[in-house]
């Protein structure tokens, strides 16, 4: 938790440092692109493993589809209802 | 949505891997996972930082960004209700546990497996895994329809650091420093929530 935190803040006077070098930003978006396929790998890798979930995956895989489903959902309506009826559109840029 | 596929498939071949007789024991390693982690969370902040507006948004918004995380919490226990309707055969305290997770599916699954049973801990696993996985690649549905929030709520606890490049990339930086703050506020209320839930 402190070290992911830590992580950000110590990318963000760097990213300041070098936001006019196109270098560095196009570098950077790669960069992020190809950790993200990594770490999807290796959460593929944890899961394929697992034997507990592989062998009664029929059930716990619909049980957790239906609820990570509703929950995305769920959540995505209040904040919709959020920004409509208390923000309006304040955090979007200007 | 070309991005996303290739992030299907990079999973999906995990899964394969991770499934094969021999896996390799440094692919197991957690440690491999944690620095990229970490890696992919600087180079993160290094794009924050290149973005020079973005905040004053936070300057101004103040209070009302501690909607964001309330709305989430909200919604996700109005989501856990439906499912809850629809899977006759769980009670209602576990799908409200494995709900509370947001996404964060090493605590979540760690408390529950300690205090309920490993099944339901599975259930957390792979729950919160999807929920994780959702957002990775229905980022772009969810802005069409719900709005920038959308992908800073479904991605819960994560929206701080797994799912937040996804987030930055199709709503811009301003939402990633919102993303930031609702993920962190829920990270630190998930082993709260979970537990309250399950005791």
């Amino acid at each position: 938790m402190l070290i992911t935190v830590l992580c950000i803040l110590i990318g963000i006077p760097l990213g300041f440092l070098f936001r006019n070098n196109t270098r560095v930003v196009n570098t950077v978006n790669r960069l992020t692109m190809w950790s993200i396929y990594v770490l999807l790998f290796m959460l593929g890798v944890t899961t394929g493993s697992n034997e507990t979930i592989v062998t009664q995956l029929g059930t716990i895989g619909v049980q957790a589809a239906c609820i990570s489903g509703l929950c995305v959902l769920g959540s995505a309506c209040a904040v919709f209802l959020l920004d409509k009826l208390f923000l309006k559109g304040k955090f979007d840029e200007r | 949505m070309k991005g996303s596929l290739i992030i299907l498939s990079f999973f999906i071949a995990g899964c394969i891997v991770g499934h094969m007789e021999s896996v390799p024991a440094w692919l197991l390693n957690d440690a491999l996972s944690t620095y990229t982690l970490y890696a992919l969370l600087f180079l993160v902040g290094m794009s924050i930082g290149f973005d020079t507006h973005c905040w004053q948004i936070l300057r101004q918004m103040h209070l009302k960004v501690l909607l964001v995380p309330v709305a989430v919490i909200a919604g996700t226990a109005a989501g856990s209700l439906a499912a809850w309707c629809i899977l006759t055969d769980m009670p209602l305290r576990d799908v409200l546990a494995v709900g509370a997770g947001f996404g964060y599916y090493s605590l979540s699954t760690v408390i529950i497996t300690n205090l309920g049973d490993p099944v339901l801990g599975s259930v957390a696993l792979l729950s919160n895994i999807i929920r994780e996985i959702i957002t990775l690649l229905c980022t772009p549905v969810l802005v069409r329809f719900f709005g920038k929030l959308a992908p800073v709520a479904s991605g819960g606890a994560t929206a701080m650091d797994t799912t937040l490049p996804i987030i930055v990339k199709f709503t811009s930086e301003r939402y990633g420093i919102i993303a930031v703050f609702s993920g962190m506020v829920l990270t630190i209320l998930v082993p709260f929530i979970v537990t309250f839930i399950m005791t």
